[in-house]
C-alpha cells in the first residue's frame, strides 16, 4: 500500500432527514452556533429547520413502503426504531412528522455536499447517504490535513453538528476514525492498522453472520481478526471473510475518485474498482453533469448536446462513447440526468466501467421554450421535468403533482395526488376517442340547499334544477382513520352529472363528471 | 319512519342467511348474540348459515330454546362446476361491488328434515376432506347426491347465479339456475338482497325475473355477518385479519358500508316496500325448515363380542374376572374378597345395565387393554375412581370401595347420561393409542372433539394492535400488560377500569348514575333501531342484574341468608347465561392481567404508546369486539367421539392440522345437548417420565419395579414432601404446594390425596386452605355443622374439601339419594340454573328439617355446600393424582439419577426448566455430566462410574437449542454407524447446517473431538475446525501449508462458558450464573438462598429481617385468587428463593419486575416453620453478561 494515499471521510449522521427536508431550499449556511463539542446552536443565520431547535431535536423520520427507516435522535429517544410502521410510530410520538424517502431529494443533497467537497480537493466519492471518502494527498501546499479538516468539517457541519471528518492512509481507517472522540481527528501515516486494532468488529463492513461468529469465536475487535491467518480466514470465511480481514488490517482498495476538470467542458471520472452495475456510473455521471451544468450555466448557456464515455475494463483496455441531442437546450441537471440514464440503461457493455468521462460538445443560448404540456403529440420527459422544475420555482416544491390510484370506497380514497417523485411524463399521443367522462372532485365538498319539492338544488348560489336522479349508494368506512358515512347519488342538472351524497342530513355536491 | 315500523309485523319476515363468528374471521357474532338479537327484534326463527360449518349450530339451538326462538341449522358452502372452484363458463368473474376477483361461488343450504341435516353436515365433511385446507368447496354431482331434505338458496352476490348476472351472462345465469332447480326442484329459492347498493340493485332487478321465469320462489336476506350495526368494527378487523392486513392496507377489500347486520323487520320493509312478497315468503321457507337439532340421536358403536354372549354379561364376565385379580393380589387371596365390593360391582353393573351403557365401558376397556399389552403406562383420572367396574376393569387404579367414594358422582339413573372417562396415556405413546381407536372403528365412526380457540386478552392485544398498524414490539408490549384469559378484562384496562372492580362498576346499584340512566341515554343514542338493548353497559348492566336475581332466589331459599347487598352477589355468585359463558373463567381468575387499578394512559404510557393517539383510544373497543370468538379450530387435548352410524351425518369432520388426525366441528361443551360420548385419551408426561424411570432403574440397577409394587408407606418419602424437597415431582412442585407441604405435614397416602386437592382455585377462593391447616396443625378445634355430618366429614377435619363431600352432606342431612345429591352438584356447578338451584334448595330444606336440623344450622350447611359446589375437587380425581405424586417422589427418592435423566427427556412437562431441574438434581447427589459427541445420545443417558457408585446423567443433544427432528435423525444415524473420529467428521457425516454445527460446538458437544486444547478454548476451536470443514472446497490462498500453530483464539472465560452455556442449552453446568456474581453479592451484603432457611443458615436470619437477595427469576405468577400479588421465585447456586411482591410494589416496577432476568430485591424476611419468603420492597435489575436472559422461566402461566 503506497503512504502517499490519504484519506479523508466526512460522516454526516442523520444525512437523508435534512436531505429530505431541505429539499427544494437554498442549501445550508454554515451555523455560527456550532460549538466546539460540534453541538449546533440555534442562531440567527441558521438554516430554516434550525428554528426553533436543531432539526435533530425535533421528532422527524423518512419512512419507505410505509415503515420507518430513518428517524431523528429526538424522535429515537422517544422509542422510535427503524422498521417501525408509520401508526406505530405515532402511536408512541404522536408528533411525528413523516416524510417519504425521496432518492431523488437525497441524490441532490449528496451532489450538494460533493460539489461544495470538490473544492477542497479534486478527488471526492460519496460512499452512502451521509458518507463521502475525499482524497487528503498532495495538499500540503494548501495548509495540509488539519486545515482540509476544518474546512470540510466547516461544510459538513451545516448539515449536522455532530458531523465528523477523519484523515487516514485508507477508507476504512479513516471511516472508523470519525467514530472516535472528536469532531477531527488524524490518523498518522502507518498507524492505520494500530489504529483499527482497538475498533470494535461492528465497525468494519460484514455481513452480520460473520461478525456473529468471529464475536463466538472470542474476536471482538478489528485487531483481534486481522491477528488470523489469511489462508484460515479464507478456509472458514470464503472471500467475503477474507475481504473483511483485509479491511481489519487497514487495507482497503477502495480509493476517493478523481474528479479531473479538463479544458473544455469535460469532466473525467475513475472509479475505484471496475464497475459491473449502472449505479456507480449513474453516480459519477450525475456529478459530472452537475459541475458542467454549473459551468455551462454560468456563462449563460445552456446544453443542446453532449457525450458520455465510458472506459472498459478490458484487455486492452477500450472506450465506448455515445452522444445525446437534445430537442431543446437545457441547462438544469434533472432533465439531462435523465436522458443520459435512459440512454445508460439501454446501453449493453460487454465489460466492467473503468471510468466515466462527460462531455459538452454543443453549446446553444437557453430557449424559452421548455415543452408543450397541454399538446398531445409532445413527447419529451427532459423537457416536461425542465417545465415541471420551472413551475415548481415559481410556485413551490408542492405545485407539481401527479394521480395516483388507490383502493377505496368514497370518491376522494380512491385517488390522490403525490407530489413526491413526480419525474417525467409519459403522455399518450392522443386521448382514447370518445373517453369516459372525468370526475372532477371538490375539495372539500360543498354543501348545497334542496328545493322543497327536491325539484332542484342551490349550489354557489345558481339554481340547478334537477332532470335525473341515480341509485343511492350507501358507503361509510375508514372508522379508524378518518370515519365517513354518506348517502351517495348522481343528479343530473342542465346536462351535467353531479355527484352529491347526504350525509348528517345534509345534501353536499362532491363533484361533477365532465 | 314510525309510520311504517308500527304497521309492521314484527315477525314478518325471517332471516335465513346469517354467519355467526363460527364463519371463523367473517362471522363477527356469537350464534347466542344473534339468537338474543332476533328474540329482541321480535323475530320467530333464524337460521344458522355458516362458512362450511356447524360449529356453532348447537350453540345456537341452545340459545334458540332458551329465547324461544326456532333455530334453523344450515351453511354456506362453496361450490365447484365442472370441477373448477369459478362459474359455469370456466371464468372467474370479479366482484360486482370491488371488482376484485372472487375466488369461487357459493350456495346456502337449509336442512329441512333430519336426512337434510345429515345431507348438509356430510356435504361440509367432504368439502372440508376432500379440499385444501382452507378452502373446502363441493362439486356440483356431489351436492346433487346430498340434496334430499335440504333448502338451497342461491347466495349472495357471489354465488353461482348472482355472479353470472352480474358478469352479465344472462343466458349462463339461467342455465345455472335451471342446474340447481334440476337438483333441488322446487326447493330451490332464489335469494336478494339490498345493502344500499347500486350494483346489488341491478342484479336483483334480474334476478327476481328470473325466479318468475324458473317458477320458484324469491326471498330476501340481509347476508347477516354481524348482530349490530355497530358490531361493523370487529368485523372489519376480522377481515383484516383474515387477509393479514392492516386496516390501512384493506381498501375495498372491506365491505363498503355497515349495513350487515341483523335487522328489524320493519327495517327490511322499508327498504323492500316495492316487492314486500320477498319478506313474505322467508316465512314459509322458514315454516318447512323443521328440522331441530334437538332431534339427533347417536348412538354407540357395537362393541364385537364372544359369540352367544350379550354386552352385559360380557362386562360383568371381566368386572369379575378383575375383581379377583385386584383383590387377589392386593388382600392377599381369593378369601379376603370383601363383601362390600361384590354389593358395590352388583349395584354398578345394574345401574350400567339400566342405562344401556355396558358397550361404553367395553370399548374404554378395549383401550386401556391395548395400552397395557404394549407397555403403555395409562390410567384412569376424574370421577371414574368413583367406580368398582372400572378399578376392576383396570381403567382406574384406586379402590373406591376402600376410599369410601361415592359411585353416583361418576354416574346415576337420575343423570341418564353416559359418564366422563379420562384416560391419562403416557405423552409419548400416545398417539399410537389414538390411532388404535381410529383404527378400531374406522374413521367414519370415529374423530376428536376440537377445541376452539378463541381471543382472550393478549391476543385480543396483540391482533387488534396489528391492524391498527401498530408495530410487533408494540403489541407485545401491550399484550405483557394484558389480562391472560379475558379481553374484556383486558380492555376494562385499557380504559382505566381495574378488573376487579368491573362488576361493581357495572351493578347498577353499586353507582350514584344509575344503571337505568345510563340505559336510557343509550337509548336515545341508539334511535331507531331500539338497539339500547345491546349497548354494552345495557348488557352488563342485565348479567349482572341475573347473577344477583340467581344469588338472592338460591338465598331466599334458607331464611337468614339474603345477600347484604346486591353487590356481594355479584362478587360471590355466578348466573350462567348464554352471555355469561366467559364470566366463568374471568372470575376464577379475575385479575390475571399484569395490571392492579393502574389508569389507562399509565398503561399504554407503561407499553410505550401515546395515549393521545386517536388510534390508541380505539385499541379497547377492539380488544372487548374480539372478547371471546372463535380464533382458529385447534384439537381438544383428548376428547375422542364414536358412533355407530357415519359420524359426518351428525357432524362435519375436517383434517386437524396435525397428520392423522380428524375433528369433529363441536367442542366437548357441545356433545351433551345432543348426546355424543366422548371420551378423553389425555397425554401425561409425568406417566411417560415414570415409564421411562422404571425402564432406567431396570437397566442400571436390574430393579423391577412396578406402579402397583411400590409400598406407599415409606417415610422417607414423606420427609422429603414434609421438606417440600418437590422439585420436579408430580402435582405438588408449584409454589402454592411447597408452601403448603411444611403445614401439611403428609404422612399417608391420604394426606397426599387431601393435598393435592387442596391448593386448588376453589378451596383457596372458599377461605378452606387455612381453616384445614390450622385443624391439621391443632391449633384450631374440629367442629362440625351438624352431628350427622361428621362420617362424612371427618376425613378432611370438618372441612368440606370434596365434590364427593357435598353429595354426601345432602344424603346424610338431608336424607338425598345419590341421584338426587349429584344433580344438586350439577345444579350448583359449572352449569349453573337459578331454576334448578331454586327447586332442589327447596328439597334440600326440607329434607334438613325432616331430619331436625334447625334453620340456622341448614342455612350454614348450605352455604358450605354452595361454597364448595362449583370449585370442590373430585375425591376420586385427588386419589388417582395422588398415586402419581407418591411415586414420583419415591423413585425420586431413591433413585434420582434414573428420575433426573427421565424427567430430562419427558421435556416439555412439569413446572421447572431443565436448568432448574439439573441444578436440583445436583444438590441432591446426582452427577450430571455434559453433552459429549462421543457419548451422548439424542436423550438423557445413564453412564456408570458416577460418584459413589450411582450412575451419572449425561445430557443429551436433545438439551441444545434448535436442533429439530431432522438434526435429530442426522444425529442418530451419524451416531449408530460409529463414533465420531473428528470435528470434520461430525461435519461430514451429520450433514448438518451450519447452524445446526455451530451449536453443537458453541454448546461444548464437541469438546470431546478437541481434548489437546485446554477446557476453556475447547469450544472456540472446535467451532473453528467447523468453519473449516464446513466450507469444504478451499480458496486459493488456503491452498498454502497450514500454519504451524493453531489460531489464537482467547479462552473463554468463566462468564463466556456460563453465558454459551445458558444460550445453548438453557442450562450450565459451568457454574450458576449468580456463582460468578457471588463475590460482588457478599460485598453488597446479599444472603444466599441455601443462608436463608434456619436449618442451613450460616448467616443467621431471622423473621423480620431486612435482606438483600438475588437470584435468576425462573418463576413469576400472578394468580387469579391472589388479589394482584405476585409470586417470584429466584434460583442462585445454593437453592430458591421465595419471593412475594405486593400489588402496589408491583405497580411501581411493573415492568423491571416482569422482564428482568436477573434480580437484586430488598425485603423483608418472612419466617414460618421452615417455609421462607421475602416480601419484596426494593427492585433492582442485575445486569450481567452470564447468559440469564438466555434461561428458560416459568412465568405467567
Amino acid at each position: 500500500m503506497s503512504s502517499t494515499i490519504r484519506v479523508a471521510c466526512v460522516r454526516i449522521p442523520k444525512f437523508p432527514i435534512v436531505a429530505v427536508w431541505l429539499d427544494g431550499q437554498p442549501p445550508p449556511r454554515q451555523s455560527a452556533g456550532a460549538t466546539s463539542d460540534g453541538r449546533a446552536r440555534a442562531t440567527g443565520d441558521a438554516s430554516p429547520l434550525d428554528e426553533p431547535a436543531h432539526w435533530d431535536e425535533r421528532a422527524l423520520a423518512l419512512s419507505l413502503d410505509e415503515r420507518i427507516i430513518v428517524a431523528t435522535t429526538q424522535a429515537a429517544t422517544l422509542g422510535v426504531r427503524h422498521g417501525m410502521t408509520i401508526p406505530a410510530s405515532r402511536a408512541i410520538c404522536a408528533g411525528l412528522e413523516v416524510r417519504p424517502w425521496d432518492d431523488r431529494a437525497v441524490g441532490r443533497a449528496m451532489h450538494r455536499v460533493t460539489a461544495s467537497c470538490l473544492a477542497l480537493s479534486p478527488q471526492v466519492t460519496p460512499a452512502r447517504p451521509g458518507l463521502w471518502w475525499i482524497g487528503a494527498h498532495g495538499l500540503e501546499g494548501m495548509g495540509g490535513e488539519g486545515r482540509l479538516i476544518q474546512s470540510l468539517l466547516a461544510r459538513a457541519q451545516r448539515w449536522h453538528p455532530d458531523a465528523r471528518v477523519a484523515v487516514a492512509s485508507s477508507c476504512i481507517a479513516a471511516y472508523v476514525a470519525t467514530w472516535m472522540r472528536g469532531t477531527g481527528r488524524i490518523v498518522p501515516r502507518g498507524r492505520d492498522r494500530a489504529m483499527l486494532a482497538r475498533a470494535p468488529l461492528t465497525l468494519l463492513p460484514m455481513d452480520a453472520e460473520l461478525r456473529d461468529t468471529l464475536i463466538s469465536l472470542g474476536l471482538s475487535t478489528a485487531g483481534q481478526f486481522a491477528g488470523l491467518e489469511p489462508g484460515d480466514v479464507e478456509q472458514r470465511f470464503g472471500p467475503e471473510g477474507l475481504a473483511a480481514w483485509r479491511l481489519a488490517r487497514g487495507e482497503d482498495q477502495r480509493r476517493p475518485t478523481l474528479a479531473r476538470p479538463v479544458p473544455g467542458d469535460t469532466v473525467v471520472t475513475e472509479l475505484p474498482t471496475p464497475a459491473g452495475t449502472l449505479e456507480p456510473v449513474l453516480f459519477l455521471v450525475r456529478a459530472a453533469l452537475g459541475r458542467l451544468i454549473g459551468q455551462v450555466a454560468s456563462d449563460g448557456m445552456a446544453v443542446a448536446a453532449l457525450e458520455v464515455e465510458l472506459k472498459l475494463d478490458a484487455s486492452p483496455t477500450r472506450s465506448a462513447s455515445r452522444r445525446i441531442t437534445l430537442a431543446f437546450p437545457l441547462a438544469r441537471l434533472e432533465p439531462l440526468f435523465e436522458q443520459c440514464r435512459a440512454m445508460l440503461e439501454d446501453w449493453i457493455l460487454d465489460a466492467p466501467v473503468l471510468g466515466v468521462v462527460v462531455r459538452i460538445i454543443e453549446r446553444a443560448r437557453p430557449s424559452g421554450e421548455q415543452g408543450d404540456l397541454l399538446h398531445t403529440g409532445w413527447r419529451d420527459p427532459a423537457a416536461a421535468e425542465a417545465a415541471f422544475a420551472r413551475l415548481r420555482a415559481a410556485l413551490g416544491a408542492d405545485a407539481v403533482v401527479r394521480p395516483v390510484a388507490r383502493d377505496g370506497f368514497a370518491p376522494e380514497r380512491r385517488g390522490a395526488w403525490d407530489g413526491t417523485r413526480v419525474t417525467g411524463v409519459k403522455s399518450p399521443a392522443t386521448l382514447p376517442a370518445g373517453h369516459p367522462a372525468q370526475l372532477r372532485l371538490l375539495d372539500p365538498p360543498e354543501q348545497v340547499e334542496i328545493a322543497p319539492d327536491s325539484s332542484a338544488f342551490t349550489w354557489r348560489g345558481q339554481r340547478w334544477p334537477i332532470t335525473e336522479r341515480g341509485s343511492v349508494e350507501r358507503l361509510s368506512g375508514d372508522w379508524w382513520a378518518s370515519p365517513y358515512a354518506r348517502d351517495y347519488s348522481s343528479w343530473t342538472s342542465e346536462g351535467t352529472a353531479f355527484v352529491v351524497f347526504l350525509s348528517e342530513g345534509a345534501w353536499s355536491v362532491h363533484g361533477w363528471y365532465d | 319512519m314510525g309510520g311504517m315500523t308500527d304497521t309492521v309485523d314484527p315477525s314478518g319476515y325471517v332471516e335465513l342467511h346469517c354467519h355467526s363468528c363460527f364463519s371463523l374471521l367473517d362471522g363477527a357474532a356469537s350464534p347466542e348474540a344473534l339468537v338474543d338479537r332476533a328474540r329482541t327484534l321480535g323475530q320467530r326463527a333464524l337460521a344458522l348459515t355458516d362458512h362450511a360449518d356447524l360449529g356453532g349450530a348447537v350453540r345456537f339451538s341452545g340459545a334458540g330454546r332458551m329465547q324461544g326462538v326456532e333455530t334453523i341449522i344450515g351453511a354456506e358452502l362453496d361450490m365447484m362446476v365442472n370441477g373448477e372452484r369459478s362459474t359455469v363458463d370456466g371464468t372467474i368473474h370479479p366482484n360486482p361491488f370491488t371488482g376484485h376477483r372472487p375466488p369461487f361461488t357459493s350456495l346456502v343450504l337449509l336442512a329441512e328434515s333430519g336426512s337434510g341435516y345429515a345431507n348438509i353436515s356430510t356435504l361440509i365433511t367432504r368439502a372440508r376432506m376432500d379440499c385444501p385446507r382452507g378452502e373446502p368447496a363441493v362439486p356440483l354431482d356431489l351436492l346433487a347426491r346430498h340434496a334430499d331434505g335440504v333448502t338451497a338458496l342461491t347466495g349472495g352476490p357471489r354465488g353461482w347465479v348472482p355472479s353470472l348476472l352480474a358478469a352479465g351472462d344472462d343466458e349462463g345465469a339461467r342455465r345455472a339456475a335451471s342446474s340447481l332447480r334440476d337438483i333441488y326442484g322446487d326447493r330451490l329459492v332464489i335469494e336478494c338482497w339490498d345493502h344500499g347498493l347500486p350494483e346489488e340493485r341491478e342484479i336483483v332487478s334480474r334476478l327476481i325475473p328470473l325466479a318468475t321465469w324458473l317458477g320458484v320462489p324469491w326471498i330476501v336476506t340481509n347476508d347477516v355477518h354481524y348482530a349490530r350495526p355497530q358490531d361493523r368494527r370487529v368485523h372489519d378487523v376480522l377481515t383484516a385479519l383474515r387477509h393479514k392486513a392492516t386496516l390501512d392496507q384493506m381498501g375495498t377489500r372491506l365491505r363498503p358500508n355497515g349495513e350487515w347486520y341483523l335487522k328489524s323487520a320493519a327495517q327490511m320493509a322499508r327498504r323492500w316496500r316495492h316487492a314486500p312478497e320477498g319478506l313474505l315468503a322467508t316465512l314459509a321457507i322458514a315454516e318447512r325448515c323443521a328440522f331441530r337439532l334437538e332431534q339427533l340421536q347417536p348412538t354407540l358403536p357395537e362393541f364385537s363380542l364372544p359369540p352367544g354372549v350379550g354386552e352385559d354379561e360380557y362386562l360383568e364376565r371381566l368386572a369379575m374376572q378383575g375383581l379377583e385379580e385386584r383383590l387377589g393380589r392386593v388382600e392377599g387371596g381369593r378369601g379376603k374378597r370383601e363383601e362390600a365390593h361384590h354389593a358395590q360391582l352388583a349395584h354398578e353393573l345394574a345401574v350400567i345395565a339400566r342405562l344401556k351403557l355396558a358397550g361404553f365401558f367395553l370399548i374404554v376397556w378395549d383401550i386401556v387393554r391395548f395400552a397395557r399389552r404394549n407397555g403403555i403406562l395409562c390410567q384412569g383420572r376424574g370421577s371414574a375412581a368413583n367406580s368398582v367396574v372400572c378399578y376392576c376393569l383396570g381403567i382406574t387404579a384406586v379402590d373406591p370401595v376402600k376410599m369410601n367414594l361415592l359411585f353416583e358422582r361418576f354416574m346415576s339413573e337420575e343423570r341418564a347420561e353416559p359418564p366422563d372417562i379420562d384416560l391419562d396415556i403416557a405423552h409419548r405413546e400416545r398417539e399410537r393409542v389414538l390411532q388404535y381407536v381410529y383404527e378400531r372403528y374406522g374413521r367414519e365412526h370415529a374423530a376428536m372433539v376440537c377445541e376452539q380457540i378463541s381471543w382472550r386478552g393478549r391476543s385480543a392485544v396483540r391482533d387488534s394492535a396489528r391492524v391498527l398498524g401498530f408495530s410487533v414490539q408494540q403489541a407485545e408490549a401491550l399484550a405483557a400488560f394484558s389480562d391472560r384469559f379475558s379481553a374484556r378484562a383486558t380492555a376494562d384496562a385499557l380504559r382505566g377500569r381495574a378488573v376487579a372492580d368491573a362488576y361493581t362498576q357495572d351493578n347498577p346499584e353499586c353507582t350514584e348514575d344509575s344503571g337505568d340512566t345510563a340505559g336510557r341515554q343509550d337509548a336515545r343514542k341508539e334511535g331507531d333501531d331500539d338497539l339500547a338493548f345491546f349497548s354494552p353497559a345495557s348488557i352488563r348492566r342485565r348479567d349482572a342484574e341475573k347473577r344477583a336475581l340467581a344469588y338472592t332466589l338460591g338465598q331466599q331459599m334458607i331464611p337468614g341468608t339474603e345477600a347484604k347487598t346486591k353487590a356481594d352477589a355479584v362478587k360471590h355468585e355466578s348466573y350462567r347465561d348464554p352471555h355469561a359463558e366467559q364470566d366463568h373463567v374471568e372470575r376464577r381468575n379475575p385479575v390475571t392481567s399484569l395490571l392492579g387499578s393502574t389508569e389507562a394512559t399509565s398503561v399504554l404510557t407503561k407499553a410505550g404508546l401515546d395515549p393521545h393517539d386517536p388510534r390508541v383510544a380505539l385499541l379497547a373497543d377492539l380488544v372487548e369486539g374480539l372478547h371471546q370468538l372463535p380464533r382458529h379450530r385447534s384439537i381438544h387435548v383428548g376428547g375422542f367421539v364414536l358412533t355407530r352410524e357415519p359420524l359426518s351425518r351428525i357432524v362435519p369432520i375436517e383434517p386437524a392440522s396435525m397428520p392423522g388426525r380428524t375433528v369433529i366441528q363441536w367442542e366437548k361443551d357441545d356433545l351433551d345437548p345432543v348426546g355424543l360420548v366422548k371420551i378423553d385419551l389425555l397425554g401425561l408426561g409425568m406417566l411417560t417420565l415414570l415409564q421411562d424411570c422404571l425402564l432406567y432403574i431396570n437397566r442400571t440397577r436390574g430393579v423391577s419395579l412396578d406402579l402397583g409394587s411400590i409400598p406407599v408407606d415409606d417415610q422417607a418419602v414423606y420427609d422429603d414432601l414434609c421438606r417440600a424437597d418437590t422439585i420436579g415431582l408430580f402435582q405438588v412442585e408449584s409454589r402454592a404446594q411447597m408452601n403448603t407441604l411444611p403445614r401439611m405435614k403428609p404422612r399417608a397416602f391420604y394426606d397426599l390425596v387431601v393435598e393435592v386437592a387442596l391448593i386448588r382455585p376453589g378451596p383457596i377462593q372458599g377461605d378452606m386452605v387455612h381453616p384445614f391447616l390450622r385443624r391439621r396443625a391443632g391449633l384450631e378445634e374440629v367442629t362440625y355443622p351438624h352431628p350427622s355430618l361428621e362420617p362424612v366429614l371427618k376425613r378432611t377435619l370438618g372441612v368440606p374439601l370434596f365434590q364427593e363431600q357435598g353429595m354426601q352432606v345432602a344424603i346424610a342431612a338431608a336424607g338425598f339419594s345419590p341421584g338426587q345429591a349429584d344433580e344438586l352438584r350439577r345444579a350448583m356447578g359449572h352449569k349453573r340454573s337459578h331454576e334448578r338451584m331454586a327447586e332442589i334448595a327447596e328439597q334440600l330444606v326440607e329434607g334438613m328439617a325432616k331430619n331436625g336440623i334447625d334453620a340456622d344450622t341448614a342455612r350454614r350447611i348450605y352455604q358450605q355446600i354452595n361454597a364448595f359446589a362449583d370449585y370442590g375437587f373430585p375425591e376420586s380425581h385427588a386419589a388417582s393424582f395422588a398415586l402419581l405424586v407418591y411415586a414420583s417422589a419415591y423413585l425420586r427418592h431413591y433413585y434420582p439419577p434414573e428420575y433426573t435423566a427421565a424427567i430430562l427427556n419427558a421435556q416439555p412437562m412439569g413446572f421447572y426448566s431443565p436448568g432448574t431441574l439439573v441444578e436440583d438434581a445436583k444438590r441432591h447427589g446426582v452427577e450430571v455430566r455434559p453433552v459429549d459427541a462421543l457419548k451422548s445420545g439424542w436423550d438423557a443417558t445413564l453412564e456408570q462410574g458416577g460418584r459413589k457408585s450411582v450412575p451419572a446423567v449425561r445430557l443429551g443433544f436433545r438439551s441444545i437449542r434448535g436442533l429439530g427432528t431432522a438434526a435429530r435423525e442426522k444425529i442418530e444415524r451419524a451416531i449408530n454407524e460409529r463414533p465420531f473420529s473428528a470435528v470434520a467428521d461430525v461435519v461430514i457425516r451429520t450433514g448438518l447446517d451450519r447452524g445446526a454445527l455451530r451449536s453443537l460446538a458453541e454448546s461444548g458437544a464437541l469438546d470431546c473431538l478437541v481434548p489437546h486444547e485446554s477446557p476453556e478454548r475447547r469450544r472456540r476451536m472446535a467451532l473453528w475446525e467447523v468453519l473449516r470443514a464446513e466450507r469444504g472446497v478451499a480458496g486459493p490462498l488456503a491452498g498454502l501449508p497450514p500454519p504451524r500453530r493453531a489460531a489464537f483464539l482467547p479462552a473463554m472465560t468463566p462468564y463466556e462458558l456460563t453465558e454459551a452455556d445458558y444460550r445453548m442449552t438453557a442450562l450450565s453446568l459451568n457454574g450458576h450464573p449468580m456463582a460468578h456474581l457471588r463475590k460482588e453479592m457478599r460485598r453488597l451484603g446479599v444472603v444466599a438462598a441455601h443462608d436463608l432457611l434456619p436449618a442451613g443458615a450460616s448467616h443467621a436470619t431471622r423473621d423480620g429481617d431486612t435482606v438483600l437477595v438475588a437470584g435468576l427469576v425462573i418463576c413469576r405468577q400472578r394468580p387469579g385468587t391472589a388479589k394482584g400479588f405476585v409470586f417470584l421465585t429466584l434460583e442462585d447456586e445454593t437453592g430458591l428463593v421465595n419471593v412475594i411482591v405486593t400489588p402496589k410494589r408491583f405497580e411501581q416496577q411493573a415492568l423491571l419486575i416482569a422482564r428482568s432476568p436477573l434480580l437484586l430485591i430488598r425485603g423483608t424476611l418472612q419466617i414460618e416453620g421452615i417455609v421462607v419468603n421475602v416480601r419484596g420492597e426494593e427492585f433492582r435489575l442485575l445486569n450481567a453478561p452470564v447468559g440469564a436472559e438466555h434461561a428458560r422461566r416459568h412465568d405467567f402461566h
